[in-house]
C-alpha cells in the first residue's frame, strides 16, 4: 500500500493516504521524505524546502502562501500556510457596469 | 465508446424512456403521487414551489419545469397543475406540444382530486403503451451529455473520485460530447482557475457576476464565504484553505476550456463544457442538471449518499475505503484502490467510462434500483 499521493509533477506537498508517523521514511519511484511529526490521514506533507512566502501548490496549483519556512517532512496545513482569500470580494471587483 | 439510445423527436437522444407526471405547483403532489405510485412505469416529480413566489423563483419554477419535460430520459410527459398556478400546466403544453407526447390536467378544470386521478391514470396506460415499444438506436460519444456532482465529500473525494471524474469529463469533451458542472458557491477560491479556462470574456464576465450574488445574498444573510470557509470539518480532514477546497470541488470539471454559464432550467446550446448555476445541496444540484438536460449524472462521494434522481441515471463513484465499508450498497464504481493499493487515476476514469457504457445500455444505478428518487425544485437564497 502506497503511502502517499503526489497529484501534479508540480507539487511540493503530498497527502497521507494513512497516518504517517515522525520519523517513519516514505515515498516511492526514488522520492523518500522523513516524515518531521505525526500526519494525519488526507493531511499533507511537504516534499521539498518551501521559503516563507513562497507558494504551496497542490494539484498543480497556488492553494496557499508558507507563512513561515517549511521543510521537507513538514505538516503543511493551517499553522504555517496563509489562506490567499482574505476579502473575496475586494480580490474580485466588477466596476459598476459590469455588474449590470 | 459506442451506446444506444431513444432518439426524440428534434433529435435529441435519451438514455431512459420514462413516462414523467410533473407537478407544476405543489398543490398537485398528491396526485402525481397517486399516480406514480400506481403504475411501476411512471415516474413523478413532486414540487415544492410554484406559487406567490418572487421573479426569480418564478423563473427558474417555469423553466425547470420545461427543462425537466424537454430531458431526452422523458419519452412522455403529463404536467399536473392546480389551474390557478404561476407556471400553469396549460402553457407548459403548449410550449412542448410537438416535441414528444405530452398532456396536462387541471384539477380545477377536471373537478377535483377523483376526477383528475381517474383521468390520469387513462393518460398513464395511454403513454406507457405509446413509448415502451420505442426502439434504440446507436449513437456516439459526441451526442453525450454528462453532469458532475460531489456530495458527502471526504479527502478521498477531492484527490482521487474527482480528478478520476475530470478526466472522464475531458474524454467526453474531446470526443465531441457535453459536460455540465454545477454547485456555483463551490467556486469560491477557484474562479481565477476557471477564468482562465474561459472561451471569451462574456463568460469571464458572467461567472464574476454569479459569485459577487451570491456572496452579496450570502453577507446579507450573515455569513461571508470566506469565514465559513473551509468549515471545522474540512479542517479536521486536512483542508487547508478554501483555494485548496475550491480546487478539490472543481477537479471534476477537468481542464477543458469553458464554453459559457447557464442559469438553472438552461440547455447548453452547443457540445463542450459548461457551468451551471445551481445550489451546492446534492438533491437541488442533481435536480437543476435534470433540468439541463443532463442523460447521466457522475456522482463522486466519500462519506457515501443514496441520492437519485427520478429521471437521471446517477452513477455514484467513491474512493473512500471508509465509505466502501459502511456504503458500498450504495455505490456503483469502487476506485478506493486508487488510495488502498496505489492504482492510477485514469484507471479511476476507465472504470467509469466503463460504468456509463453499461447503465447507458439499461444496467440500473444503485440508486435507481433501490428506489432513489428525490427532487427538490431549486430555489434563490439556497446555496
Amino acid at each position: 500500500m502506497a503511502s502517499v499521493l503526489r497529484l501534479n509533477d508540480d507539487d511540493n506537498v503530498v497527502i497521507a493516504l494513512r497516518p504517517l508517523s515522525q520519523g517513519e521514511m516514505v515515498g516511492k519511484n526514488g522520492l523518500t521524505i522523513a516524515i518531521r511529526s505525526a500526519i494525519p490521514v488526507g493531511h499533507k506533507v511537504a516534499i521539498n524546502r518551501i521559503p516563507k512566502g513562497e507558494p504551496v501548490i497542490k494539484f498543480g496549483q497556488t492553494i496557499g502562501y508558507a507563512s513561515e519556512d517549511i521543510q521537507p517532512g513538514e505538516h503543511v496545513h493551517v499553522q504555517n500556510v496563509i489562506d490567499p482569500v482574505k476579502n473575496w470580494k475586494d480580490q474580485h471587483p466588477l466596476t459598476r457596469d459590469e455588474r449590470k | 465508446m459506442e451506446l444506444e439510445g431513444y432518439r426524440r423527436i428534434g433529435g435529441k437522444i435519451g438514455v431512459r424512456n420514462h413516462v414523467l407526471f410533473l407537478a407544476t405547483v405543489v398543490c398537485s403532489n398528491t396526485i402525481v403521487r397517486g399516480i406514480a405510485t400506481a403504475w411501476s412505469d411512471v415516474v413523478g416529480i413532486e414540487n415544492n414551489a410554484g406559487c406567490v413566489a418572487l421573479a426569480d423563483d418564478q423563473k427558474f419554477n417555469h423553466d425547470m419545469l420545461l427543462g425537466l419535460a424537454r430531458n431526452p430520459n422523458v419519452g412522455a410527459v403529463v404536467f399536473v397543475g392546480l389551474g390557478c398556478e404561476q407556471a400553469p400546466a396549460k402553457d407548459l403544453f403548449r410550449e412542448l406540444e410537438g416535441e414528444k407526447p405530452v398532456a396536462y390536467v387541471h384539477i380545477q378544470e377536471e373537478g377535483g382530486t377523483s376526477k383528475t386521478l381517474e383521468k390520469c391514470h387513462i393518460l398513464a396506460k395511454q403513454f406507457i403503451e405509446e413509448i415502451r415499444n420505442k426502439s434504440k438506436e446507436t449513437f456516439g460519444m459526441d451526442e453525450l451529455i454528462i453532469a458532475t456532482k460531489c456530495g458527502g465529500s471526504d479527502w478521498t473525494t477531492t484527490i482521487a473520485s474527482n480528478p478520476a471524474v475530470g478526466i472522464v469529463s475531458d474524454r467526453v469533451v474531446q470526443a465531441g460530447g457535453t459536460s455540465l458542472m454545477g454547485e456555483t458557491a463551490g467556486w469560491f477560491g477557484a474562479e481565477e482557475a476557471l477564468l482562465r479556462r474561459v472561451r471569451n470574456e462574456q463568460t469571464k464576465l458572467d461567472i464574476l457576476r454569479l459569485l459577487h450574488g451570491k456572496y452579496d445574498e450570502s453577507e446579507r444573510r450573515g455569513t461571508k464565504i470566506e469565514e465559513a470557509n473551509p468549515t471545522p470539518g474540512n479542517i479536521a480532514g486536512g483542508i487547508t484553505t478554501l483555494a485548496e477546497k475550491a480546487m478539490g470541488t472543481i477537479k471534476k470539471s477537468g481542464e477543458s476550456p469553458i464554453e459559457g454559464v447557464l442559469s438553472i432550467g438552461e440547455y447548453p446550446r452547443h457540445p463542450g463544457l459548461w457551468l451551471m448555476d445551481n445550489p451546492g445541496m446534492d438533491i437541488g444540484s442533481i435536480s437543476g442538471m435534470a433540468g439541463a438536460g443532463a442523460q447521466i449524472i457522475l456522482f463522486t462521494t466519500g462519506r457515501g449518499t443514496p441520492a437519485g434522481s427520478p429521471i437521471c441515471p446517477v452513477i455514484k463513484i467513491s474512493a473512500s475505503p471508509q465509505g466502501m465499508k459502511l456504503m458500498g450498497e450504495n455505490i456503483d464504481v469502487d476506485i478506493s484502490d486508487i488510495i488502498t493499493d496505489g492504482a492510477s487515476i485514469v484507471s479511476g476514469a476507465d472504470r467509469i467510462e466503463i460504468a456509463i457504457q453499461k447503465v447507458i445500455k439499461g444496467q440500473l444505478t444503485r440508486s435507481e434500483l433501490l428506489g432513489h428518487r428525490e427532487f427538490i425544485m431549486p430555489q434563490m437564497g439556497v446555496l
